[in-house]
């Protein structure tokens, strides 16, 4: 009985939150990330096992806000294990995510290697996508918001 | 604007900031240095003690991550398969246990237990190791085939290419690349990428 009262409070909050994890595999994503947009997306590559990830998530909730004037949209993709959906907008939930959710799910020896020769499979790592196309990353944490705030200002 | 410039100055000097995780060190084709550490047993494991080895299965890991933990009864089976062919398992935990308690020599002790290892489950406590080598994540796995030098580095990445789930792998990346060296073939796969728990290197 309480476990149905805590899925029924867990679903209430989901829904109050509108929220979804929606899980796919790289070339959706690829295809995501490819829309052609005036806005610059900023995509943070995160899960919820990785301390790191989870210490620059407050940083990304302040710049939500102090950007939703400008044209610039978050995108959240975990990569998580895609039975952990649910501890992944319950986290994303918590710390207050408001941009796209999404939980990638295929075989990271494919999509490290497609999105960037540079990358060696370790997160956080933060991308931006800029409307010409163009794909600027961060590799590293952001330690404290004015890092976060500053590599999104040099791309606007 | 003038704000703008000092945001500026700001991003230029995060952008100079040393970088933190190490770049990995042992390339395929590299000369490993041998190294010297302590297994859970209490005893001090090199790869110089394996007398009748052909290589070596070297695996980066820990307790804590839910990546090693997923791989934990693989790297068994690994050890099963190959050590009694001359390429035993050999695991290494490099993480520093105050940022992860879990860590510790003493949870490795338990862990192993735990789940049966059968392979040594080695503490680099000083992280000299995970840095030679370039250890990123947890697992990350460092494939050597014996020379009369030493040890070369043949593979290195992932064990396979799916790691939450072991009945929908596909492509068993670690098991080729054995396979291939023990029929003495060239590897059809020398490097993989992988997500996993990164190497938690003390500051």
């Amino acid at each position: 009985m309480k476990l149905r009262i805590l899925v029924f409070l867990l679903l209430a909050a989901f829904i109050a939150n509108g929220q979804k994890v929606k899980v796919m595999n790289y070339s959706s994503l690829d295809s995501i990330l490819s829309v052609k947009s005036d806005s610059i997306k900023v995509v943070n590559f995160w899960a919820t096992w990785c301390g790191p990830c989870i210490a620059e998530l407050p940083y990304f909730v302040k710049a939500q806000e102090s950007f939703s004037n400008n044209k610039v949209t978050f995108t959240y993709v975990s990569l998580d294990f895609s039975k952990e959906a649910d501890k992944v907008l319950k986290m994303a939930g918590k710390k207050g995510l408001t941009g796209n959710l999404y939980l990638l799910k295929d075989d990271p020896n494919y999509y490290v290697r497609k999105l960037s020769s540079y990358w060696e499979g370790q997160i956080p790592i933060t991308l931006i996508v800029k409307p010409d196309g163009d794909y600027i990353f961060r590799f590293e944490p952001f330690e404290n918001y004015e890092q976060l705030s500053s590599f999104i200002i040099q791309n606007l | 604007m003038k704000n703008y410039m000092k945001l500026m100055g700001a991003a230029l000097a995060v952008a100079t900031l040393a970088f933190t995780i190490p770049s990995p060190s042992y390339k395929v084709g590299d000369e490993t240095k041998d190294f010297n550490l302590k297994n859970i047993d209490g005893k001090m494991v090199s790869l110089n003690d394996y007398k009748d080895a052909k290589g070596f299965i070297i695996i980066f890991t820990c307790n804590h991550c839910p990546f090693s933990k997923a791989y934990e009864q693989r790297i068994v089976a690994l050890d099963k398969k190959y050590a009694s062919v001359g390429y035993p398992v050999i695991a290494i935990n490099s993480n520093d246990s105050a940022t992860n308690p879990e860590d510790s020599y003493g949870k490795m002790i338990e862990n192993a237990k735990e789940k049966g290892f059968t392979f040594p489950y080695l503490y680099d406590e000083s992280q000299n190791i995970a840095k030679q080598y370039g250890a990123l994540k947890t697992p990350h796995v460092y494939i050597l085939k014996k020379n009369k030098n030493g040890n070369k580095v043949e593979y290195t990445g992932a064990i396979d290419d799916n790691s939450e789930d072991a009945s929908l792998v596909k492509v068993k990346y670690v098991e080729n690349a054995v396979d291939e060296l023990i029929a003495g073939k060239a590897l059809t796969t020398k490097e993989t990428k992988a997500i996993g728990c990164g190497v938690k290197y003390r500051k």
